[in-house]
Parts: C-alpha cells; sequence; structure tokens
C-alpha cells in the first residue's frame, strides 16, 4: 500500500536486497543461487503471508525473474524459475515489454466493483435500501438485507441512503488505482492489464493487497555494468532528497554512491532548469500570442503519454522539449561519451521513456529509489558511517522543486516572471492520472486556452510515485529544505543555460 | 506532562525496513493524544544504530525507555507505547 509499510513493501524490497546481492557476487552460479533465495526469503515448512508455502516460494520465483527483467514464468508448462538467468547476466538492459505484470496466481481474482451489505445491517423496518433501488435489486431476507448480483447495477443508491451504513461499495484497488481504466479482467476473474491503455505509472502495483503486481528492474544489469568496470554516472532525479533516511543527507550521497561502484552524480534538478526555461520561453511564444491554446508540461511521462494516447487531438499541445531526464543525460554524455547513465528516481514509467528509439542511447538503465535501497542494504553502504560529504550544487532551486506537485508550474512561473515580466500567467495543474484526465477535457472543451497545465500521474507528484520509500509529507519537508540550500534560485543561474539548443 | 524518549535506529537496513513509516506512525500518535489519553509527550530520536552493526535480520530496531524492540513495526511500537500510557 503507498505510503504504508507492510509485509508485502518488505517482500518487495527483500527481493531486490537479494538480486543486488547476487549481482555483486563474484563466481556465483547464478542458475542455482535463484533457486535458492525464495528458500531464504520464505523459509521453513509453514506459510508465511498465505496459505501455502510453496504458492509463496513459486510468487517469490516470479518477482525474483520480474526484477532480473525477465518474463513471467508459464504456469500450465514444465519451466525453471532460472531460465533465461544466466543470458541476463550481462552490462546492458535486459527488457521486454510489458513492464507491469500482473502474476495471475497470486491475484486473489477480487471482484472488480461491488456493494456488500455488512454485518452492521439490522434489518431495519424502513430499509430504505430497497425503496432507493431502481433496479429491485435489494431485498430483505432472513431480517437482513441481501443484494441480488446479477440484478444489482453497482449504482450506489442503497449505500447512500443506509442509516447505518451497512452497505459498503468498494472498487479492485488495483483497479481504483489506476487513472487510465486499465485494470481488466481475465477468464478466470483475475485482474489483466490492457497494456494499450497502461501508461506504466506503477501505481496499481503499489496498491494491490495481495502483492499480485510487480514491475521489471534493471539492477542486475547495471551491476554487471559497474563490476566490467564502466564509468558508471548516476543521475539522480529531484525526489532524490530524504528518500534513504535522515542520515543519507546530500552531501553523502556521493560517497555512498561510489561505495555502490557509481563514478558520479549529477542532479537531474539540472535539466530540469533547462526544461523550465525553454517551456516558459515556449508559453509566451506560443500559447501567449494564441498560436497554440495552451501549454501542456513534459516531465512526467505517464501524464504525457496519457495525454497524447487518450487526446490525440491534443498531442501538439504536450510540450515536446526534453524531459529533465534526458536533457541530463545529453549533458553528461557531451562530456564523457563513453560513460553509462542511470537514472535514479522515483517513476516506473521513465524504465519505459528510457526505452523510446529516441532516448535509448541517451539513458543505459534506469532503477527506482526502492531498487537503489536494496543495493545499499546488499553492499552494506551505511549512510552513517561515512564522514566526508561532498556537497551536491548542479541545479538551481527552481529544478529541485519538479519533485513535488505544484513545483513544475512554479519552476516554469518563476522564470516566466524573469524573462518576460510583463507576462500573466494562467496555470491549471492536476496530480493523480484520473484529475489529469478531467483538466485534460476542459482543455479540449476549449476551457483552458491560454494556460499552463502542469500533469503529474502520481498523487503529490514525484515523491509520491512508486519506487519511493519514505512518507510524502517527509519527503515534500526534505526536498523544501534542499531547495532553499541551493546555491542558485533561479533555472537562469544554471551553468548549461545555453547548451539547451545544442542537445536536441 | 512527562517525556518518552523513542529512537529509533535509521541504519540502511532498518529504513528499508520501515523505520521510517514507524517514526510517522509514532508522530501520528502523537496528534491523536486527546483521544488516546497519552499523558506524555514522545520524544522521537532517529539514531544511527542501535545495537550491533549489520543487525539486518533483526531490523527495524526501536527503543523505548529501556526496553529494545527487535523487527518493528508500526503495530508493536504503537502497542508498546499505548501500554506504557496506562
Amino acid at each position: 500500500m503507498r505510503g504504508i509499510y507492510t509485509p508485502l513493501t518488505r517482500l518487495r524490497r527483500q527481493v531486490f536486497t537479494a538480486i543486488a546481492k547476487m549481482a555483486y557476487e563474484d563466481d556465483v552460479d547464478y542458475v542455482q543461487r535463484i533457486e535458492e533465495i525464495p528458500y531464504e526469503i520464505v523459509p521453513g515448512e509453514k506459510a508465511h503471508y498465505r496459505d501455502d508455502i510453496f504458492k509463496e516460494r513459486a510468487i517469490l520465483g516470479e518477482r525474483l525473474r520480474l526484477a532480473i527483467g525477465l518474463s513471467l514464468y508459464p504456469v500450465d508448462r514444465p519451466s525453471p524459475i532460472s531460465k533465461g538467468v544466466k543470458e541476463s547476466a550481462i552490462a546492458e538492459k535486459v527488457y521486454e515489454p510489458p513492464l507491469i505484470n500482473v502474476i495471475p496466481f497470486a491475484c486473489d481474482a477480487c471482484e472488480p466493483k461491488a456493494l456488500e451489505v455488512t454485518s452492521n445491517c439490522r434489518g431495519c423496518l424502513a430499509h430504505p435500501c430497497t425503496s432507493v433501488c431502481p433496479v429491485k435489486a435489494i431485498a430483505i431476507k432472513d431480517g437482513r438485507s441481501v443484494i441480488d448480483k446479477e440484478k444489482c447495477i453497482k449504482c450506489g443508491r442503497c449505500k447512500d441512503t443506509c442509516p447505518y451504513g451497512a452497505i459498503i461499495q468498494y472498487d479492485r484497488p488495483c483497479a481504483a488505482a489506476c487513472g487510465v481504466g486499465a485494470i481488466e479482467s481475465d477468464e478466470l476473474g483475475r485482474a489483466k492489464i490492457n497494456y494499450d491503455k497502461c501508461v506504466s505509472c506503477g501505481m496499481c502495483l503499489v496498491s494491490c493487497p495481495f502483492g499480485a503486481i510487480a514491475d521489471k528492474t534493471q539492477i542486475f544489469q547495471l551491476i554487471q555494468s559497474i563490476k566490467k568496470g564502466d564509468e558508471v554516472i548516476a543521475a539522480v532525479a529531484p525526489a532524490f532528497v530524504g528518500q534513504f533516511g535522515p542520515l543519507a543527507t546530500p552531501d553523502k550521497f556521493k560517497k555512498a554512491l561510489s561505495e555502490l561502484g557509481f563514478s558520479d552524480v549529477v542532479e537531474v534538478a539540472l535539466g530540469a532548469d533547462l526544461g523550465a526555461i525553454e517551456e516558459a520561453h515556449h508559453y509566451v511564444n506560443k500559447v501567449v500570442n494564441g498560436e497554440d491554446p495552451f501549454i501542456g508540461t513534459s516531465c512526467c511521462p505517464s501524464w504525457s503519454v496519457m495525454a497524447k494516447t487518450h487526446f490525440p487531438e491534443l498531442a501538439s499541445y504536450i510540450s515536446g522539449e526534453l524531459t529533465p531526464m534526458v536533457a541530463t543525460a545529453r549533458i553528461i554524455k557531451k562530456e564523457r561519451p563513453n560513460s553509462r547513465i542511470v537514472f535514479i528516481g522515483p517513476c516506473a514509467a521513465k524504465k519505459l521513456e528510457a526505452s523510446r528509439r529516441t532516448v535509448r542511447s541517451d539513458v543505459d538503465f534506469v532503477i527506482t529509489f526502492e531498487e537503489l535501497m536494496g543495493m545499499f542494504v546488499a553492499k552494506g553502504v551505511e549512510f552513517g558511517e561515512i564522514e566526508e560529504s561532498e556537497p551536491i550544487d548542479d541545479a538551481s532551486s527552481a529544478g529541485r522543486g519538479y519533485s513535488v506537485a505544484g513545483g513544475v508550474a512554479d519552476a516554469i512561473e518563476k522564470t516566466v516572471h524573469e524573462l518576460y515580466p510583463d507576462v500573466e500567467m494562467k496555470i491549471d495543474r492536476a496530480e493523480g492520472l484520473k484529475e489529469c484526465e478531467k483538466m485534460l477535457r476542459l482543455a479540449k472543451a476549449g476551457k483552458r486556452n491560454g494556460y499552463l497545465l502542469e500533469g503529474m500521474a502520481c498523487p503529490g507528484g514525484c515523491v509520491g510515485g512508486a519506487g519511493t520509500l519514505m512518507p510524502i509529507r517527509k519527503a515534500v519537508k526534505e526536498v523544501d529544505k534542499f531547495k532553499k540550500s541551493a546555491s542558485r534560485q533561479s533555472a537562469m543561474q544554471n551553468d548549461y543555460c545555453d547548451e539547451a539548443d545544442q542537445l536536441k | 506532562m512527562n517525556n518518552l524518549e523513542v529512537k529509533v535506529c535509521v541504519c540502511s537496513s532498518c529504513v528499508m525496513k520501515g523505520a521510517m513509516d514507524i517514526i510517522d506512525s509514532i508522530e501520528n500518535l502523537n496528534e491523536v493524544r486527546d483521544i488516546t489519553h497519552l499523558n506524555c509527550n514522545i520524544e522521537i530520536k532517529p539514531v544511527k544504530c542501535i545495537g550491533f552493526p549489520n543487525h539486518g535480520k533483526k531490523s527495524p530496531i526501536v527503543q523505548i525507555g529501556d526496553s529494545i524492540i527487535e523487527n518493528a513495526n508500526m503495530e508493536t511500537v504503537m502497542s508498546h507505547i499505548m501500554a506504557l500510557a496506562d
């Protein structure tokens, strides 16, 4: 569950740690090792979480495969967990779509949407629930309300009228978390993702109470690249501050990453600065003069893919500027052409963005904060033991704000005020894909003309992403502190301001 | 009002296993003091390490007063604190 540490969070992170540990080991037989891990994470003979220890280990096997970047193994054919593992031990990204996977036999096949009469029903004399039902689906039987599920159209009127709050309505948690309606059911009633609609935001995978959804990771191959001796450079998303606990101050981050084998660390907020400037110009030169009705921000990949696929007629109004990730990667590669870039962020969708044809050569790997934490634990990196401090100082306060909902529009607005003091801006923003969609519908209806539209797929912004570790309100505080500590306040003060054009 | 000191280990392993979520839940406990009749002020101290280093299997570790809770979670920590309040 997003924001609450549960046994599922623990399992997910244990998998990352185990895979990272295995990858860092020398002379290890991966095929044998991967078969052993489920017995270490789920020891003994009695089930820990589910009804059956064999099933627990089988699900873990699937999670291990996904963590290596492999596809799920078929349940109806003989296939060992270790199949393909040896071949995946390479210093290149291993990725075959889809990114987000439902592990079918881990899914509890809960009803997509249902109304249930709970034990709070007293069979009252008034039973207004029966009166308001438009399809006569609810009746009193044996002194209690009973819903006929065949007839029920799930309008929810009975729930609203019950004086005891005895009727509840729920959505399947993965579907409720999905802002684009991509969760469907397979023939056994289990959740199935419609990949034509899915934008890989990852909200379903942190919302499933049975831990049945997981995404693929690239930590195994990243560590192979580090071990090979590649010059691996971390491009860290602005949301990184505070994610690894109070001891993990930004000035210790470079040293901690060097203990993992990274050569250097660069803030992606640097690319955010450049993006803010570009989009500020774009707003003034295209939107203010009425050439385009509005501009949608470009940084959040789930938002921009949703906007372009669900509203194709608006696609050209979503900014085509380089995302902070890509701009930062290109700046690094320009100076260090042989380096390999790892984007470290809160985001599942960035994994997909980095696999796009146009971006593939810029960003070599994408991992999340949660996966990086697994690497820290696997390697025994302790922030508390790091003495040296090496300040991180690549970006301005404006770019650093990109990680929190509202921060992107703020950065662009500030830049517009600096560059074009006479321009009055109109801004709307939305967080969560459902809200984003509503905002776009208004735009489509012509009600957002002249606007800058900030879209963030994750509620709270990037600090609420699927790959984060910190409770959101704590993360927001830390981002704020880090913003204030920036040596530059304005995006325009960024050292790379003039290079934006050369990056395209 | 008494002060109750709660130390939470925030080494890498403890953070990965939810130390910050435990801190969050204790902070929330302070906020609902009126309802819970908790008559002390909980002072949370994130600390570098409790016990010996590399206690991965026992993470997260939390110290409430003199007692140390291993493999702590929101549930065990909150119930320990609430028991002191009675």
